[in-house]
């Protein structure tokens, strides 16, 4: 694959600070969504950037009108990473904490939601680089005409290790036909 | 040109009191700064602040929807000396190797006629358990100016080594 426009020989030639690196449209359903670091110095490799950000718009196929959007990391599917939850549904906002083998991108209509809705969400993980534990931010929007959830989620993947693949999961189901998922990857500039 | 552009990265190498940028260029729309950052002090949760400008007084005022373990709550604060988040940032207390996070988006910094008001999204102490806090706020400064300085404080110790902050411009074409 050729680098794009702002990469000649390597290197940045563009201020450009958010790169695009995948993006998925399903044209079936789906158990997972994974993106995998191209390790290999090109400009799709993760290792260059800061952040880490998830633009979404999806749909589960579970026989329900609500299924959890969740993500782990670099396979790892153990009790690592805490999370925090605040939401609003209806009248009622909610707060909620747990450890768990994942983290929480969002909510997704499912099955019994209404035909056509989708969800939207943003998420960001923070210094993917870094050898500290790696943060989560996610924001997510479900609206079932009536009901439906607007939720901040935090969580931390107890690692130390770079992130280097990302799979995006509707909770023991599959994201359905017309999931839409775009990863960016958020450069920094490190001045004098 | 770029519609998003990194204007300055800061990463402590060693640990330092506050972090500021300052000579803001005049060239963007907007702007967002991200980041992650932790304390030295001997606490969980501890206030986070940002001042403007580098203008202390009492213009400041913020207001936060926060989740913290199973609890729902607002946080009101106003007539402070800089925007003032509640457990916006945590100290060694928490897992040494678990970061807060922030993004704060300055809309419109540029405009000379209307006072400022920030979003934030937040996160700290994921990994203490029952001290987990997750926030959305807004930040007000009362004053008409144009944003030329953020400067980032916590209420105690000094932000330790790998806390880091970028700036980042948002153009519009």
């Amino acid at each position: 694959m050729a680098d794009p426009a702002y990469i000649v020989d390597g290197v940045l030639t563009d201020g450009e600070a958010w790169v695009a690196l995948g993006s998925t449209t399903l044209g079936g359903s789906a158990a997972v969504v994974t993106f995998t670091s191209a390790d290999d110095g090109s400009s799709l490799d993760w290792s260059q950037f800061m952040d880490l950000v998830v633009v979404w718009y999806a749909r589960s196929d579970r026989a329900s009108t609500n299924n959890d959007f969740i993500v782990q990391f670099n396979n790892d599917t153990s009790s690592n990473y805490p999370i925090q939850l605040l939401s609003g549904s209806g009248a009622a906002a909610n707060a909620y904490a747990a450890t768990n083998t994942f983290a929480y991108m969002g909510d997704l209509p499912a099955a019994s939601s209404p035909a056509n809705h989708m969800s939207a969400g943003v998420a960001t993980f923070f210094d993917v680089n870094s050898g500290k534990y790696k943060s989560v931010l996610a924001q997510s929007a479900k609206d079932d005409d009536g009901s439906g959830y607007v939720s901040l989620f935090a969580a931390t993947w107890k690692s130390q290790a770079p992130i280097t693949e990302i799979d995006l999961i509707a909770s023991g189901n599959n994201l359905v036909a017309g999931t839409h998922i775009d990863l960016f990857g958020v450069l920094p500039r490190m001045v004098a | 040109m770029a519609i998003i552009e990194a204007i300055a990265t800061t990463y402590l190498e060693a640990d330092a009191a506050s972090v500021t940028f300052s000579s803001i260029p005049t060239t963007y729309e907007h702007l967002q700064v991200r980041g992650s950052h932790r304390t030295s002090a001997g606490t969980s949760g501890q206030p986070f602040y940002i001042e403007l400008n580098a203008t202390a007084g009492t213009g400041y005022s913020s207001h936060g929807m926060i989740g913290t373990d199973t609890t729902v709550s607002g946080q009101p604060q106003t007539g402070t000396a800089a925007i003032a988040i509640w457990d916006g940032t945590h100290g060694t207390l928490v897992n040494a190797a678990d970061y807060a996070t922030i993004i704060m988006d300055v809309m419109d910094y540029r405009n000379a006629n209307k006072n400022t008001t920030v979003q934030l999204f937040m996160a700290d102490a994921m990994t203490l358990s029952g001290a987990s806090r997750v926030t959305f706020a807004s930040g007000l400064w009362d004053d008409t100016a144009a944003i030329t300085q953020i400067k980032f404080t916590p209420s105690s110790g000094n932000m330790v080594r790998g806390s880091e902050f970028t700036l980042y411009g948002l153009n519009s074409s």
